[in-house]
């Protein structure tokens, strides 16, 4: 019965209208993604409306290709300028920037365009296979366990990180400070307001994150473009660069499988979206690779983990929205719309009242992801054509787009103002050498955090009500482990260093 | 010096919040006291111990360019920061297309450009088009003027 449905579906999906919007879709995403402040939410809240006039597959196939295509479509600018398309690729741009000035922006972008459609197409098979397994997975994870999953997250990244611990954890708690402004998440008092209504909803992540990062290198390109060189070179390597992404790949198969399986996890967590998986997945291979040192400073393995488990996780996001109706992720949230526009309801009986639908549309994800790949390695020569641009002109246009990026999103000036208070604590804790990474997470976790922890503490009253939560305990006690390890092995390093001079 | 007047002015910050955080009623308000109490607890550490280490004045050259080097490149570098600055006012002011135009010219002018007119051109053109992009595809109401209402009256009309 499945095979019949299985061949149907890939009969479905190779067909040449199924194709077209498949390579629209993913077009239309890279676009999106590129442009600081157009989420892949916004692409697929955009077209939605327009998929109406197609067949539901069509339609779907079309909003499938969207999301994959923004995805990568946000690392390119990040591996070009350092500036983010999207919250999640901000990883990818901290080695694929370092990767591009050292002109190896076409390597790093094909590998980034590469690793995308590994991640998503491995995600796409999970989805075919281990969706009702993976859905119920998703169901187990109550208060407790989701505390332990985000402590153990923000804990791998304080301990991860090559700077002192003692910043890293202060930028976490900065962090988890601002994403406390506004409404309590319990009780609904505000917090931090002073009097302005528009803080009532918190400051809008979005816009923070464009002052973290976009605004921030708009303005050390400006500084740049007016003191040393206009341009970064490039170095465009024609096949032998097909080869030299082919061996890494090859080399790097188990980046590719660990990366993947944070992402699908992390991805059916609902209300853990594809920003912070990159994170963690960048962190757990560090731990694993034979090179530490050369994370962060344009490693490959922490390029490939990065983008791979951010597409993994738009495959993991649609797991418990397919099968039980749960977004594991704001633009998943936006795929109901799409799945309710054309009749069909989210979940349990999803696959039963439209399997061959659904089918199709599995299947044509793994197809949409291995186009993508193909589109990004054909267009790179003309992405990485940005860098040829003078500085100046960058810097100005990058402005441009985080003014407009941060305005976009609510279309008010208000986020704009906290997008310029953004940049300017940035700009702030790199005087006090305190990493924003931390800083980061603790911004998109904060909320997420709270709200749990209050519903543990009333609900977890003592340590036989922990004892009987397994998972929650496993995390807590690999979370300690893992910091009694990293606390253990700098005091080591410090007494050698103390011994040695 | 600009190491603890930085530490001070996001001690300051975090003070100010943990003040206000005090006038919140009930548990909501302990969430962010915790975090508030220990942000400075470390901050306060970080610099005692950097003041100890005399690591004070990291070896950053990016950031150091921002407060040093020529004149006159600092000069132009404060001047594109406040360009960018100002651009959301003159936004509400002149209307979208005007004031991207504006803020776009003058920072190619910052940076120097070989044929100005050509930038002019170029600049008015992208702007245009992408704020024909926004009324028709994108959807983003934008602050208006008259040269976006003749392009509002235009996309309309076609």
């Amino acid at each position: 019965m499945f095979d019949v449905q299985f061949l149907d579906a890939l009969q479905s999906a190779l067909a040449p209208a199924s194709i077209l919007f498949s390579v629209l879709g993913i077009v239309i995403g890279i676009i999106f993604g590129a442009i600081p402040g157009l989420t892949a939410t916004l692409a697929i809240a955009l077209f939605v409306p327009i998929t109406f006039i197609m067949s539901p597959t069509h339609g779907l196939i079309m909003l499938g290709g969207i999301y994959a295509g923004a995805i990568f479509g946000g690392s390119i600018s990040a591996i070009l300028i350092n500036v983010p398309g999207t919250p999640a690729s901000i990883i990818t741009g901290w080695e694929g920037y370092a990767m591009a000035r050292r002109g190896d922006a076409p390597y790093a972008l094909a590998l980034a365009a590469v690793s995308s459609g590994v991640g998503g197409a491995l995600s796409a098979i999970a989805m075919l296979f281990l969706t009702p397994v993976l859905a119920k997975l998703a169901l187990s994870f109550g208060p407790p366990e989701f505390v332990a999953l985000l402590i153990f997250s923000l804990a791998i990244v304080i301990v991860m990180l090559d700077t002192p611990m003692l910043h890293n954890l202060l930028g976490c708690l900065l962090g988890l400070t601002l994403a406390s402004i506004g409404q309590d998440p319990i009780n609904g008092e505000s917090r931090f307001t002073f009097g302005m209504p528009d803080l009532l909803s918190g400051v809008d992540l979005l816009a923070v994150l464009i002052g973290f990062f976009c605004m921030t290198q708009a303005v050390f390109l400006a500084r740049e473009a007016l003191s040393e060189e206009k341009t970064i070179a490039i170095h465009f390597e024609g096949i032998t660069g097909i080869w030299r992404v082919l061996k890494t790949m090859i080399s790097s198969f188990w980046t590719y499988l660990r990366a993947t399986v944070a992402g699908i996890f992390l991805g059916i967590m609902p209300a853990i979206g594809p920003e912070s998986t990159p994170f963690v997945a960048h962190a757990v291979e560090k731990k694993f690779s034979r090179t530490p040192e050369e994370f962060g400073h344009g490693s490959t393995q922490g390029l490939i983990a990065s983008e791979t488990s951010i597409s993994a996780n738009v495959g993991g996001s649609l797991i418990p929205l397919l099968s039980l109706g749960i977004p594991g992720s704001a633009a998943a949230a936006v795929f109901i719309g799409a799945l309710t526009l054309h009749g069909m309801q989210p979940g349990p009986l999803l696959f039963v009242e439209h399997g061959a639908e659904m089918y199709t549309f599995l299947v044509a994800f793994v197809i949409t992801n291995i186009f993508m790949v193909f589109v990004g390695l054909f267009a790179i020569r003309y992405f990485a054509v940005v860098l040829k641009a003078p500085k100046g002109w960058i810097a100005a246009f990058v402005a441009f787009f985080s003014i407009f990026g941060s305005y976009a999103v609510n279309s008010r000036l208000f986020d704009v103002g906290i997008m310029f208070i953004a940049t300017a604590f940035t700009i702030l804790l790199r005087f006090l050498r305190i990493p924003i990474l931390p800083v980061v997470l603790g911004v998109i976790l904060g909320s997420l955090l709270e709200q749990n922890i209050v519903v543990f503490s009333i609900t977890v009253k003592s340590l036989p009500d922990l004892m009987a939560r397994p998972v929650a305990l496993a995390l807590f006690a690999l979370t300690a482990v893992i910091l009694a390890a990293s606390v253990y092995k700098r005091l080591r390093a410090q007494s050698t260093r103390a011994a040695a001079s | 010096m600009l190491f603890l007047c930085m530490s001070a002015l996001l001690l300051a910050g975090l003070a100010v919040l943990g003040v206000e955080s005090l006038k919140i009623s009930g548990p909501s308000g302990l969430y962010p006291q915790v975090l508030i109490g220990a942000s400075m607890a470390l901050l306060v550490w970080n610099g005692l111990q950097s003041w100890r280490a005399r690591a004070i004045g990291a070896n950053d050259p990016e950031l150091a360019s921002l407060h040093t080097g020529p004149t006159q490149a600092l000069f132009r570098f404060a001047l594109f920061c406040a360009i960018w600055l100002l651009y959301p006012l003159l936004m509400t002011w002149t209307g979208f297309i005007a004031s991207t135009t504006i803020v776009l010219y003058g920072s190619a002018v910052l940076f120097g450009t070989a044929r100005p007119w050509l930038a002019l051109l170029g600049i008015l053109c992208f702007t245009v088009v992408f704020s024909a992009l926004l009324k028709s595809i994108i959807y983003v109401p934008v602050p208006e003027a008259w040269p976006d209402q003749w392009i509002n009256a235009l996309i309309y009309r076609f």
